[in-house]
């Protein structure tokens, strides 16, 4: 597992190196110097991380629990929560309810957990709709992953080790391998969040400089960005390995 | 027992088409929509008729770039799979790493630094949606390629010319729509997110983004309702119907 | 008499509009294996799920099922947590059901894969299933369920998927397990399954209801003498390779599926390709017929060179050459009706005959393989899976061929569909006076239907007789594996086959043959002649072994 890790972020140091190398051309290329357009991304970047990696993780596990439920005890409250998350996922980009409370916000003093709501909406409703289906009637003898979730139970294995020890991992597994799409989702988000909610992050650096004409630092935000995408994805891939060791091999 | 005539592989497809119920409200939404947005002049005024008319910007750009992305995309894919392992594995190798980057900023900065274009928009906007397109395109062709009924036509002395055109590009066809079709609420997104933060579609073209920047400007809750409602029920319908048509693509045999 | 550990009485589940099973009756004492037979769909799985507790939701249940002690039902596609290692999953049911701490259930787990002939059984509990191989896959899933000592097992369908020799040895092993600790054993599994082989008790699922199980009484025999004359298909030194990509030296890596293969087959003559799956023998038909290309050697058709044919030639041969496939239903293209299917076979493959006569061919062809003309108007999904048979018979039978190549023609059938479909394809032969080259894993099937066998063994023959030589006298060891695992008695090959991609040194079957010796592991051996026609390839053929494991 450690190695595997390793490796999983070893193998985003060539990109992170190539967007770095970009940036510092492009500012070169523009008139600034490199470390100057680069000094400004690395000040920016920590509110972005901080935007992104709660709401990713907030949203990703409420949305995994619920669409869980709803695919183990789809008559319980917790399991309609979840199918109506994970339905209505496609209508709640990022963007679009940053749009909404930006025109709802009255005074500053939640922005930050506005902004949070608005970005982890769309991880959420991704997770809930992935681990459901994953899991959809599985202790009924659905052949989920080959029926492994049934036969723990011919096992004779109590229902509480089975949903704890098999079918959980199992409904986790896809959601961890699927976070590809709702990284994506919230770096983009971020930037209009940043954007509508005038916060000071990579996201809204590159959107003034690139409104300004400073290309040059505006590269520099968006390789900032993409680097942190691919760093994300590292982080996502590791956790899906860890949920399901034959992605590990992989 | 149903008559044979409507046991088609096309018959059969659209049941299971219609079985999806969210795919059936999304059509029913997308046939609303584009009847309502032709008619919004006819409304007069007020916001809600405003934000339907600017539906049309929206939706028809979200068409030509979407059919343009999934066009590139389905194109991607099979001449992967139609030049050769090696060509295969760097095209698909490509796609893959590009679908995990944000390349919806690009578009941002492609219209930041070059100007507000709708030939631009309209290809950095594709360029989104391609990769992904490509990749399921892959998938589909290769699955299809190791199935035994092209063995039997081969068998059947068929050419490889016939063999492509009566039984790869028939059965194809239907799981590339599939694919091409998630390019469209890709495309809706993408745009819409650009004219959001004033990076989108030219001032002239009205759009749902548009409206939600000038009401977020405005600090304005009763004119954010109608487009962020449009917008949603159309991002909402374009994917269901995509779950619908991979429904209708997989359920063969 | 004992009082039975399972007991179903007046069983019947129903889901208000079907009855699935009807009224069944049946106890399983200590120490007695029952097999349960049925066709697919016979309601087998759902009998079993029944009997463990596990009933299926929606489904009505009248009746009464009686158990004493520890019921395990071991499902039907053998499956394991893939997240958790094998030791884990040990230590998780033991703990559950025994109360053992880890160091037992690690000691017990080990013996009871040992008890099953896993090998090096303590360092396998370190690994994840996706690392094991399908037969040590199976056999894990078989120790998990032994170790937890219950005194009822219910195995659905075990093994499968596996090969007749292996699953023949393991389901033998299990049902010693259950004579030695006296606990009931019931398995299921279709009638061509084996599992009737070590069951005390046979019973028969049919529609729903339980009878005594008797073997088929038609069975499809050919009882012709095979016809002399010159072969008219020749395959002189065939070897098919599939490149692996390159080392890390450059050099081209290839796995070779099909060794340098030579054989005759004259007219009317059946050709029988006996092989375990990895054998080669589905590879080798393709080749035959050009569907695979061959990396070297010669197939000849009429004494004319099918390698190099250009395609207007081999498209003539392919009138005379065609093929069943061992999934008739997905051979048939899904989108278009049958009737087109063959219409599009008819014109490319017999361009003399008239787009106007080729209706008057076709409805011969079905009436011949007995199939109702509205037949043609449907579309592959809508068959069963014997019509499927029938119709992928129909199509290779429109061009008029004169010699089929059936590669497991009958996988897909079972029992009595089984026997009839190949009834029917041993008569239209001999109406038709085809040759026919059938590959099979089924040794049974094989010997019954065929005049000459070849005993095919990582691409290359090992042994080659008459069938009714081979059946009264095979000499390899691998040979005779085949013959007693399609028997239902217990094969004498230890161990799993070598993975294609590391063969062994020397001969193929070393590594699991009861006879192998020393040397060898040094050379392959060669066809000797052991009598007229009867060729062997082992160094050790006249070493009258007993075979014993």
């Amino acid at each position: 597992m450690l190695s595997f890790t390793a490796r999983r972020f070893t193998a985003a140091v060539p990109a992170l190196a190539l967007f770095a190398l970009l940036a510092a051309v492009a500012a070169e290329a523009t008139g600034h110097g490199w470390a100057e357009a680069l000094g400004a991304m690395v000040e920016a970047l920590p509110l972005t991380v901080a935007l992104t990696v709660p709401a990713l993780a907030m949203g990703t596990g409420i949305g995994a629990l619920l669409g869980l439920s709803a695919g183990l005890r789809p008559r319980s409250l917790a399991g309609w929560a979840g199918m109506l998350l994970g339905g209505i996922g496609p209508a709640v980009p990022a963007f679009l309810l940053a749009a909404v409370f930006a025109a709802l916000m009255t005074d500053r003093s939640f922005t930050l957990v506005l902004a949070w709501t608005a970005l982890a909406v769309a991880p959420a409703a991704q997770a809930a709709r992935v681990a459901r289906q994953a899991l959809d009637g599985a202790l009924d003898g659905n052949m989920i992953d080959g029926g492994a979730i049934f036969a723990a139970r011919g096992r004779g294995l109590s229902n509480k080790a089975v949903l704890w020890h098999h079918a959980v991992p199992l409904g986790l597994a896809p959601v961890a391998g699927g976070l590809r799409s709702p990284v994506i989702t919230v770096v983009a988000g971020a930037v209009a969040v940043e954007g509508l909610f005038a916060l000071p992050g990579a996201g809204r650096l590159f959107l003034e400089t690139m409104r300004a004409g400073d290309a040059g630092t505006a590269v520099a935000a968006l390789a900032g960005l993409c680097g942190l995408t691919v760093l994300l994805n590292a982080a996502g891939a590791v956790l899906h390995g860890w949920f399901d060791p034959r992605f590990r091999t992989a | 027992m149903r008559s044979p005539a409507t046991d088609t592989p096309w018959h059969m497809a659209s049941r299971r088409l219609t079985a999806h119920r969210p795919a059936v409200a999304g059509l029913a939404v997308l046939a609303a929509l584009a009847l309502a947005v032709p008619a919004a002049p006819l409304l007069g005024g007020g916001v809600v008729a405003d934000a339907l008319s600017a539906g049309q910007g929206s939706l028809a750009f979200a068409l030509l770039a979407g059919l343009i992305g999934g066009g590139a995309g389905v194109v991607w894919g099979t001449l992967a799979v139609a030049l050769g392992q090696r060509a295969e594995r760097a095209m698909m190798s490509l796609a893959n790493r590009l679908m995990g980057l944000p390349l919806v900023l690009g578009v941002l900065l492609a219209s930041g630094l070059a100007g507000r274009g709708l030939g631009l928009l309209a290809g950095m906007v594709a360029l989104t949606a391609a990769p992904a397109v490509a990749v399921l395109t892959q998938g589909e062709l290769r699955s299809l390629l190791r199935r035994e009924f092209l063995t039997a036509a081969q068998a059947s002395g068929l050419s490889g010319r016939a063999i492509l055109r009566r039984h790869i590009a028939p059965n194809a066809a239907l799981p590339l729509a599939a694919a091409a079709w998630t390019a469209l609420p890709r495309a809706l997104a993408a745009e819409s997110f650009a004219s959001l933060l004033g990076l989108g579609l030219p001032d002239g073209v009205p759009s749902w983004g548009g409206q939600l920047a000038t009401a977020v400007r405005l600090g304005d809750p009763l004119a954010v309702a109608p487009p962020a409602l449009l917008l949603a029920l159309s991002l909402w319908s374009l994917c269901a119907i995509g779950d619908g048509l991979r429904a209708a693509a997989g359920g063969r045999p | 008499m004992s009082t039975p550990l399972l007991e179903a009485e007046a069983l019947s589940i129903h889901t208000g509009r079907d009855i699935l099973l009807d009224r069944l009756s049946f106890a399983v004492n200590p120490a007695e294996v029952l097999s349960i037979t049925g066709a697919a769909g016979s309601g087998k799985t759902l009998l079993l799920r029944t009997l463990a507790g596990l009933p299926a939701p929606g489904a009505w249940i009248e009746g009464e099922v009686r158990a004493q002690g520890r019921r395990l039902l071991v499902t039907q596609d053998g499956a394991l947590t893939p997240h958790l290692t094998l030791g884990a999953q040990f230590a998780e049911l033991l703990a559950h059901h025994l109360g053992l701490d880890e160091r037992a259930a690690r000691q017990r787990a080990v013996a009871a894969l040992e008890h099953l002939h896993v090998s090096a059984a303590a360092r396998r509990l370190a690994l994840y299933p996706h690392e094991l191989s399908e037969p040590m896959r199976w056999r894990a899933v078989l120790a998990l369920a032994l170790a937890a000592e219950p005194t009822v097992l219910l195995a659905d369908a075990p093994a499968a998927s596996l090969d007749p020799t292996l699953r023949a040895r393991l389901l033998d092993e299990l049902a010693g397990w259950a004579r030695e600790t006296g606990a009931a054993l019931v398995l299921s599994g279709r009638p061509e399954d084996g599992v009737t082989g070590p069951a005390t008790r046979a019973l028969n699922l049919d529609r729903g209801r339980l009878t005594e199980s008797t073997p088929p009484t038609e069975t499809a025999v050919n009882g012709e003498a095979p016809p002399p004359g010159p072969p008219i298909l020749s395959v002189r030194e065939l070897r098919v390779a599939f490149p692996l990509g390159r080392t890390w030296r450059g050099e081209d890596r290839w796995l070779t599926v099909v060794d340098g293969l030579s054989f005759g087959l004259a007219e009317g003559e059946i050709l029988t390709l006996l092989g375990e799956s990895g054998s080669g023998k589905s590879v080798l038909a393709r080749a035959v017929l050009r569907l695979v290309p061959p990396a070297g050697g010669q197939v000849a058709w009429m004494a004319r060179d099918l390698a190099t044919a250009p395609p207007e030639a081999m498209r003539r041969a392919r009138r005379d050459l065609q093929m069943l496939f061992p999934d008739p239903a997905a051979a048939l293209d899904p989108g278009q009706t049958i009737g087109a299917q063959f219409d599009e076979t008819l014109e490319a493959l017999r361009p003399d005959i008239p787009a106007a006569g080729r209706a008057r061919v076709i409805g011969d062809t079905l009436r011949e393989v007995g199939l109702p003309d509205s037949v043609l108007t449907r579309f592959p999904a809508t068959l069963a899976p014997l019509e499927a048979a029938r119709a992928g018979l129909a199509r290779a039978l429109l061009p008029g061929p004169r010699l089929l190549v059936c590669d497991e023609p009958a996988a897909t059938l079972s029992g009595v569909e089984r026997e009839t479909f190949l009834t029917l394809l041993l008569e239209l032969r001999r109406t038709r006076r085809l040759s026919l080259l059938h590959a099979t894993q089924d040794a049974d099937t094989g010997l019954r239907l065929g005049h000459r066998a070849l005993v095919l063994l990582s691409g290359r023959v090992v042994e080659e007789a008459d069938c009714a030589t081979l059946a009264a006298d095979a000499r390899h060891p691998y040979s005779r594996a085949l013959i007693a695992a399609a028997e239902a008695r217990r094969p004498a090959l230890h161990g799993d086959p070598p993975s294609a991609l590391r063969p062994p040194s020397g001969c193929p079957l070393r590594l699991r043959c009861p006879r192998a010796r020393d040397y060898c592991a040094q050379a392959i051996p060669p066809l000797d002649e052991v009598s007229p026609g009867h060729r062997v390839a082992c160094h050790y053929w006249d070493t009258n072994g007993s075979d014993a494991a």
